[in-house]
């Protein structure tokens, strides 16, 4: 297999970063987790479902709400006290997290929030705002992915999926017309990792392979691409996937 | 206090629409859970309007019967 590596350079990985929040720092990508001056916090699966909430909310939340919201099952004072007592777990154990008055709550404005950072960073590239020298694993993570029981989180996460796979792309063909290959590449598979029946995706990367002058691996990346088709959709790729790989592809068909 | 008795369900359908294929030859993936007492989803993938629909209406079918 040709793999031409002279035309990669490594990630700028100090270039332009997510902004870095001193304090208190919540993740969502991924895994739910709460940093506090560099060390993780444990918290309750209660409380974590709760901090989650209220960070997807961007306003404060109503107490009544969020007691109704999280224990429905129960009557309205016990679930009051139930949410006094979550809340008061939360804040013995992390300060600077949650604003909490008698109404209600919410995310203190300089908590650090990785989905807001990487939407922020989605948008920037969108519009044209960046050079595309940042980590682009940044885009790598799924909102919460292991949380199935709460409703709410299923539109912001496929939300944020729409946003990250448009960055994705626009990023993927930026690296690619200023000849970063290597970086192009990695977009580009992280974007089919998102969904591996997207012809764009498939095409995205043949054209990167072609670009770095690997017929070979263009040709896998086609065939992989028509075999997923056929197995799961029962089609062909479209006339534009098959330009994109050009007489390449008539010499597959061939075999 | 009685708890609600109402059952729910959940149906993620991500449809996207290949640049070169037929105007309405929309393409789907969909996310399903039977209930949401139920841990897991089940995926499955679709094309064309009549397919989707065909799977919407399966996804409603397994609801009611449960």
């Amino acid at each position: 297999m040709k793999q031409s590596r002279s035309s990669l350079r490594p990630l700028s990985r100090n270039a332009v970063q997510p902004p870095a929040h001193a304090g208190v720092r919540l993740q969502l990508l991924d895994t739910f987790q709460v940093v506090c001056d560099e060390q993780p916090v444990e918290l309750p699966q209660a409380a974590q479902r709760l901090v989650a909430f209220v960070a997807l909310q961007n306003r404060p939340v109503q107490r009544e709400y969020a007691a109704g919201m999280f224990w429905l099952d129960v009557c309205d004072e016990r679930a009051a006290g139930n949410l006094r007592s979550t809340l008061w777990r939360i804040q013995t154990r992390v300060r600077g997290l949650l604003d909490v008055d008698g109404r209600s709550v919410h995310l203190q404005p300089d908590v650090g929030v990785d989905l807001r950072d990487a939407e922020q960073l989605a948008h920037d590239e969108l519009a044209n705002h960046t050079d595309g020298a940042y980590d682009v694993r940044v885009f790598a993570g799924e909102l919460l992915p292991g949380w199935y029981d709460d409703d709410w989180i299923l539109l912001e996460r496929e939300r944020y999926r729409q946003l990250r796979l448009r960055a994705l792309d626009a990023l993927c063909e930026r690296h690619l017309e200023a000849g970063r290959i290597g970086e192009a590449l990695e977009a580009g598979l992280i974007a089919l990792s998102v969904e591996p029946l997207r012809e764009s995706a498939h095409r995205a990367l043949i054209r990167i392979h072609l670009a770095n002058g690997n017929a070979v691996e263009a040709l896998r990346q086609y065939d992989l691409c028509r075999r997923l088709l056929e197995d799961q959709l029962g089609v062909e790729p479209t006339q534009q996937l098959q330009d994109a790989i050009g007489a390449l592809a008539q010499v597959e068909t061939k075999r | 206090m009685a708890l609600p008795d109402d059952r729910s369900a959940v149906l993620v359908i991500r449809a996207w629409h290949e640049p070169g294929s037929p105007p309405r030859e929309v393409r789907a993936r969909l996310t399903q859970t039977p209930d949401t007492d139920t841990t897991g989803w089940d995926e499955s993938v679709a094309r064309g309007e009549d397919e989707i629909v065909a799977a919407v209406l399966r996804w409603l079918d397994d609801f009611h019967e449960r």
